[in-house]
């Protein structure tokens, strides 16, 4: 049986779409289910829910074969997995967004759920932050002064405006990726390649 | 005071079945290696540190160092390959050599939750001047998994050559190569397509479908064939067509596959590579191959190839079973230990673990026989 992690949300939804598509059928799944684990009706196949930034561990550690993820998950994981497509929805950027600019006169202090990145984008440009690592609402962190910017996901740009943030830099963007464990990958070709093709190949409706 | 000190990592009670497993293997492994003239070698636990980075194999954040009293850096053992490739520069003789070994290995952890590990690798080295010991190494690596009664494993194939030669043959610019190299060992597709999305469309299809340039060797050879490539390419995978259809006819039941995409972690590989998967274990089983540079690092001009077993995965899906071993309590007076021990002893024997206890409440579930002592019993 092929194990599919996904993340309770607009992924797994795009994601289950293109598996209801391939007549990969899951008529046993409920949106409102508190269950964390549902199989296929043919038994080849089950998907199971777990936090995002848990996708690609859970991946990694061959628990599940294949999973569906933000870049900007796999960016912060480095997690040893194979990223076979980019699956075209889920697009977003991950940004430095702040009220007011940097201070130059102290470290400046940096909020957000993505330490790592943070981090590499900053040595990268050769300024010296303290990150705080925060699990939600980040924007608040510069309105309550816990920071004096923060580095985020921004889809619409919608949640910043209303917050009277704005994007300093874009850091990179993302969407949604196909990834699967690079063992699996090998000795269970032949089971999930119709899983891996299916996801591939639907419509981004 | 050290009781604020956290625990070490690695303190970890193996079951009676793990260690005789572990035992086991590593006993009828090394005289599979006997059989073919291997020699035992025990390499050192702790290696100069310049010796154990020079090739640029291993992260420097991967070794754990400390400074002996004499102000050398040195790093606990985290590759027996490279001190024995150290050890073959120092020797005057070039002839054969080959050697089998036991050995813990040490890596430090920066990124994980855990910092430090330590393993215990069985495997073998050699070193030579002429002939050809691919065979004999990869047919090794199959006895020893035979012998170890391992199901459902997938032998992987590659050449670490291929990628270059493919990248170079495809006119990849210099500065390409290292980020191009990593998606592809990745399979990284979105990486790759942006990448090389300057380069001809030809150049782009190649580059695309070459993460899927593994399987069966006909099926791979299939895949290449839809593209036109160079001979030298070609060449290599003929060279593990022909050394799989040789380990097909010693009789071995193993599903050997080629991934013509292979990118070694370790940059010291040249040739041949061989990684061992088990649906098990999200670990490979097995890892080796040819590393002939790593030896010409040295000035000595000699062929090496090996490989490492990892000792507790593989002991985690071999189906050999250790003798069974009866666990016997035997319930002891305070008032006579002495009496207690020397009974125990007559009772002990290869197939049979005394307990002596002197405890009431004891906790006996485990045991498969009690003998409760008093003297009017003796």
């Amino acid at each position: 049986m092929i194990t599919i992690a996904l993340a309770k949300g607009r992924l797994a939804q795009k994601g289950l779409k293109r598996l209801t598509q391939a007549n990969i059928l899951f008529t046993e799944y409920d949106e409102q289910s508190r269950k964390l684990i549902f199989e296929s009706d043919d038994k080849k196949a089950r998907i199971v829910f777990v936090k995002a930034m848990d996708v690609p561990i859970y991946v990694a550690n061959g628990i599940a074969d294949v999973g569906i993820v933000g870049k900007d998950v796999l960016l912060e994981n480095n997690e040893y997995v194979n990223e076979l497509a980019d699956l075209g929805f889920g697009a977003c950027r991950l940004c430095v967004c702040g009220i007011k600019p940097l201070p130059t006169d102290r470290k400046p202090i940096i909020a957000s759920k993505y330490p790592l990145v943070t981090q590499r984008f900053f040595n990268a440009h050769g300024i010296d932050v303290d990150i705080i690592k925060l699990e939600g609402s980040v924007e608040l962190a510069p309105l309550l002064e816990l920071s004096d910017a923060i580095v985020d996901i921004v889809e619409s740009g919608l949640t910043l405006q209303e917050n009277n943030l704005s994007i300093f830099t874009t850091i990179t963007t993302s969407s949604a990726r196909l990834i699967v464990n690079p063992r699996s990958y090998k000795t269970k070709i032949k089971a999930m390649t119709p899983i891996i093709n299916a996801i591939m190949q639907g419509d981004n409706v | 005071m050290t009781q604020s000190k956290p625990l070490a990592q690695g303190m970890s009670i193996k079951s009676r079945d793990q260690y005789s497993k572990e035992d086991a293997l590593i006993y009828g492994i090394l005289k599979q290696f006997e059989t073919y003239g291997y020699d035992v070698i025990e390499p050192p636990s702790i290696e100069y540190y310049d010796v154990m980075s020079a090739s640029g194999a291993l992260a420097q954040q991967s070794m754990i160092k400390f400074i002996d009293p004499f102000g050398d850096i040195m790093v606990l053992q985290a590759d027996p390959t490279i001190s024995l490739t150290h050890y073959m520069s120092k020797q005057s003789s070039l002839s054969l050599k080959k050697f089998a070994m036991v050995s813990s290995i040490h890596k430090a952890y920066t990124m994980h939750s855990k910092r430090h590990e330590h393993t215990k690798q069985i495997g073998i080295e050699v070193f030579y001047d002429q002939g050809l010991y691919d065979l004999e190494v990869l047919e090794l690596a199959l006895k020893a998994l035979t012998y170890a009664q391992v199901n459902n494993v997938v032998v992987e194939l590659g050449h670490v050559g291929f990628i270059p030669s493919l990248l170079q043959s495809l006119n990849i610019s210099e500065s390409l190569l290292p980020s191009l190299s990593e998606a592809i060992k990745l399979k990284d597709l979105p990486a790759i397509q942006f990448l090389v999305s300057t380069y001809p469309q030809h150049t782009q299809d190649i580059l695309k479908d070459v993460i899927t340039w593994f399987g069966s060797v006909d099926e791979v050879i299939i895949k290449m064939k839809s593209f036109s490539l160079s001979q030298d390419l070609l060449n290599m995978v003929n060279e593990l067509e022909t050394l799989i259809k040789a380990i097909s006819s010693t009789d071995s039941l193993m599903n050997i596959i080629v991934d013509c995409s292979t990118v070694k972690t370790q940059t010291y590989y040249s040739g041949l590579t061989m990684t061992v998967y088990s649906d098990e274990t999200p670990e490979p089983i097995l890892s080796g191959g040819r590393y002939d540079h790593i030896i010409e690092q040295t000035g000595q001009r000699m062929s090496a190839i090996g490989f490492g077993i990892n000792v507790s995965t593989l002991a985690s899906i071999s189906s050999i079973q250790p003798p069974k071993l009866t666990n016997v309590a035997l319930i002891a007076d305070l008032k006579n230990p002495k009496l207690a021990f020397d009974y125990a002893n007559t009772l002990r024997s290869s197939t049979k673990r005394i307990h002596v206890i002197f405890d009431d409440n004891a906790d006996l579930n485990m045991m498969d026989e009690i003998i409760t002592m008093k003297e009017s019993n003796l």
